[in-house]
């Protein structure tokens, strides 16, 4: 461009060389954007491997309102830290809670109730971003975390006492209806201290329909009730009448044929685990 | 002359775009709603509904969380059909306590000590408060009200069915209907939690 040209065609020029130089030196193209959400994250998985969870919740919290969800990037970016934040108040729920509630007497106690409340917002926010994230080469870890949300939530409602909630959610999840397939669900994910309401509420649910199933969730809940906090006794002891008197089958060892001692978690002949016995018709 | 203004508009808005990567756009936060209507308690003995009429007005004569800082919640409280027990509900021993989506909860306030500038308004909210009382049948069942401390102006807002809170420099918006309500009571004779979720209905009629 020479002092030959006209002035607004010199001004034009300059303009777009001042825009692409500043194109050129723009913040955070893709794989720079891409690294920094990355590290970000990794921090904050540390943050929950390491058990500081109140940390890990400030820090999503912090991150979420700083992330353009707009692409594809920022929205799985988004996803993956929603489930972390779920995560950790999911853990300070049983461990550490600090969010607080008013008891009878006004005072106001920690609340696990509140951090299953956030928690649940958090995965609310991962499942909807989930339809628009970036599909990567871990959708089957992601698809598994999204589902360890869907039954942390289901656990939450079932601690609630929340049937209609319960109810919809078991029917929509036909895999929960085996025993053994639900079993072998809730051992794959890190649902430490909720499979009791799990099995509970599958057993209520099974209890009209298939009493041989019914028996096998409830065996379960009974034993993982220890594991626990909040399972009362009381609810233990409603899974055990059902089992020796209400159901309208009787269970039996297959081995040595003895009646199921709903007290035992296995047969005291021939350690047979409960879970392996079989109904009949109660005489 | 217009050419180059057209691709000096276009760079510009190329490079605006290229620009907004790390630029703050959160979406909104939806949590799954809780079942408020005739949700039943675990052991099937308690029935309870859970209302916030979003036109209350038309009840009391003033916005109660405008003019009294307190939210109103329609509650239907009976016995399931086909429980024999007795439950007994009792307002001082309830711990009546509103969950928000964010982990926030929000106590409840007893009608005696909710002041408005208008008597009238102020009778109809102990008129229309919910009670002790032993439970009736889900049949025979009314809706009386309870409220909920919105706390110094500032904090707390309710607007439309939709629940506020300031924190900081942020302001969390959750429609009401994310919210969840746990409260106790009696269940022949022994202490029992109930949680229902919360809808925001129009339709409000003196209880």
């Amino acid at each position: 461009m020479s002092l030959t040209h006209p002035p607004f065609a010199r001004l034009v020029a300059g303009a777009l060389g001042a825009l692409v130089l500043a194109g050129c030196s723009a913040p955070a193209p893709r794989a720079e954007r891409a690294a920094q959400l990355e590290t970000q994250l990794a921090a904050l998985r540390d943050a929950n491997a390491a058990g500081e969870f109140v940390r890990a919740a400030d820090e999503a919290e912090r991150l979420l309102a700083q992330i353009d969800r707009s692409d594809a990037l920022g929205a799985r970016a988004a996803l993956d830290v929603a489930l972390e934040a779920g995560e950790a108040h999911a853990r300070l729920a049983v461990s550490a809670p600090f969010l607080r509630e008013p008891d009878a007497d006004g005072v106001w106690q920690v609340s696990p109730i509140a951090h299953r409340m956030a928690m649940a917002r958090y995965y609310a926010l991962a499942r909807s971003l989930s339809r628009r994230a970036e599909v990567r080469d871990d959708q089957e870890r992601l698809a598994e975390a999204l589902r360890g949300a869907d039954l942390k939530e289901f656990a939450f409602h079932a601690q609630l006492g929340l049937e209609p909630s319960c109810r919809a959610f078991i029917q929509r999840a036909s895999e929960l209806h085996d025993p053994r397939r639900a079993a072998e669900l809730f051992q794959r994910m890190p649902l430490a201290g909720l499979r009791p309401w799990l099995y509970a509420e599958l057993f209520e649910h099974q209890r009209s329909r298939d009493e041989r199933a019914a028996f096998r969730f409830a065996v379960m809940a009974i034993d993982e009730a220890p594991s626990a906090s909040g399972f009362g006794a009381a609810r233990v002891a409603q899974l055990e009448r059902w089992i020796a008197s209400e159901s309208s089958l009787e269970f039996h060892c297959p081995k040595c044929d003895l009646a199921v001692n709903p007290g035992l978690r296995a047969c005291p002949n021939d350690r047979t685990p409960n879970v392996e016995f079989v109904g009949r018709k109660r005489l | 002359m217009k050419l180059p203004v057209s691709l000096l508009s276009l760079a510009a808005l190329a490079l605006a775009g290229a620009c907004r990567s790390t630029a703050g756009a959160p979406g909104a936060l939806v949590a799954a709603p809780f079942p408020a209507i005739a949700a039943e308690n675990l052991d099937g003995d308690v029935a309870v509904e859970a209302r916030h009429y979003t036109d209350h007005k038309r009840a009391f004569g003033v916005d109660l969380p405008r003019e009294a800082r307190v939210l109103p919640v329609a509650l239907k409280l009976g016995l399931a059909p086909g429980s024999t027990r007795s439950l007994r509900f009792d307002p001082a021993r309830a711990a009546l306590r509103l969950y928000l989506p964010d982990g926030t909860v929000v106590a409840s306030k007893p009608a005696s000590t909710i002041v408005t500038q208008f008597k009238r308004a102020n009778e109809r909210i102990v008129a229309s408060a919910l009670d002790a009382r032993v439970l009736a049948p889900w049949s025979a069942a009314r809706e009386a009200n309870v409220y909920f401390d919105l706390g110094e102006a500032g904090e707390l807002f309710v607007k439309r069915g939709e629940i506020s809170r300031r924190v900081g420099e942020e302001v969390r918006t959750f429609g009401l209907e994310q919210a969840l309500i746990g409260f106790e009571l009696e269940v022949d004779g022994a202490p029992r939690s109930v949680f229902v979720g919360l809808a925001p209905t129009n339709g409000a009629r003196y209880p």
